[in-house]
């Protein structure tokens, strides 16, 4: 029997399924570090993350993203990944295993999501460095969560 | 015991599982990007669990079969490999079934017909395009396949072959 709902019972089933999603819109990733996310309110829990380029990279560039908590020491969640420098539309960076490097796709068709581990992240913004500032290449961003106490959320910065 | 509505259920799968999408039994080809599993349209996709099932026995000429994503624009970004090749199917009865393996792995077969996992593989974002089963021949065998998946994007969906 096929399976026919509605986009918003569609988009309600995704946020049971993966968590909560909180897009960045597309936008040049700089030296930093530069907060991206906003963890607030109480601990979430981290489901899912992955970067995506929207116009060509075109300056060299290599990625890592920490967590720096407002209270306490800071965490790396994806150490320097490998320079995105040309990298074309359509490729895409995700969460490796845990204390890995921030990993591209070599292509564009898929990104897997959940290679790395569920994290418990305690308030604070999740910052994204790099060694280089793009100029015209742009990078959107998306993560979904959960949270893990009572009025815990995550906003886009 | 509880009871449910045959919709009541679909709806409790959906919300655990992920929407599911089937593509219609086929034989295995080789030709071009293979067959057309799954198109992704309007946007990006979860894909959350996969497999396929024989649904007539495997002819007798050594087959494989990988899992591909193609998106709408791979002229510039090219084809992603969500399983590489698997095992020679050839003879493969029946009721044999097929999941995605951990990331980077072989699309791997169960050694018989009872039980098939769904989940080792992590779940994998879709941009826009098609899934492809691409057989390393051509083979009378033929497959059926299951996708479940949530939307990313508003308006985004999958439809099965």
């Amino acid at each position: 029997m096929a399976q026919n709902f509605s986009e918003d019972t569609m988009a309600r089933i995704a946020d049971i399924r993966l968590g909560c999603r909180v897009d960045r819109a597309a936008a040049a990733v700089t030296t930093g570090p530069v907060n991206f996310f906003h963890v607030t309110g109480g601990n979430v829990l981290l489901t899912g993350f992955y970067g995506e380029i929207t116009v060509q990279q075109a300056v060299a560039q290599a990625i890592s993203i920490n967590m720096d908590v407002d209270v306490g020491t800071d965490t790396p969640i994806a150490s320097v990944g490998a320079d995105a420098n040309n990298f074309v539309v359509g490729r895409m960076c995700y969460l490796p295993a845990v204390a890995g490097a921030l990993t591209w796709t070599a292509q564009g068709g898929a990104c897997p999501l959940t290679v790395g581990p569920p994290y418990v992240l305690r308030p604070g913004m999740i910052a994204v460095t790099s060694s280089g500032s793009q100029t015209t290449g742009r990078m959107k961003w998306s993560l979904w969560y959960v949270p893990i106490e009572d009025g815990a959320y995550v906003e886009a910065v | 015991m509880p009871i449910y509505y045959e919709d009541t259920l679909e709806n409790l799968s959906a919300l655990r599982a992920g929407i599911r999408v089937i593509a219609n039994t086929a034989a295995i080809t080789n030709a071009g990007t293979g067959q057309t599993l799954f198109t992704v349209t309007g946007g990006r996709v979860a894909l959350v669990d996969f497999y396929g099932e024989i649904m007539a026995t495997m002819g007798a000429g050594a087959t494989t079969i990988e899992i591909d994503a193609v998106p709408d624009d791979v002229a510039v970004v090219g084809t992603s490999i969500i399983a590489t090749a698997s095992a020679n199917i050839a003879n493969f009865v029946a009721g044999r079934m097929a999941y995605l393996p951990v990331f980077g792995g072989a699309l791997t077969f169960t050694a018989a017909g009872g039980a098939c996992p769904l989940k080792t593989g992590p779940v994998y974002l879709l941009r826009p395009g098609i899934v492809t089963a691409l057989g390393s021949a051509v083979n009378a065998g033929t497959m059926r396949w299951f996708a479940f998946y949530v939307p990313v994007d508003p308006g985004a969906y999958m439809t099965g072959s």
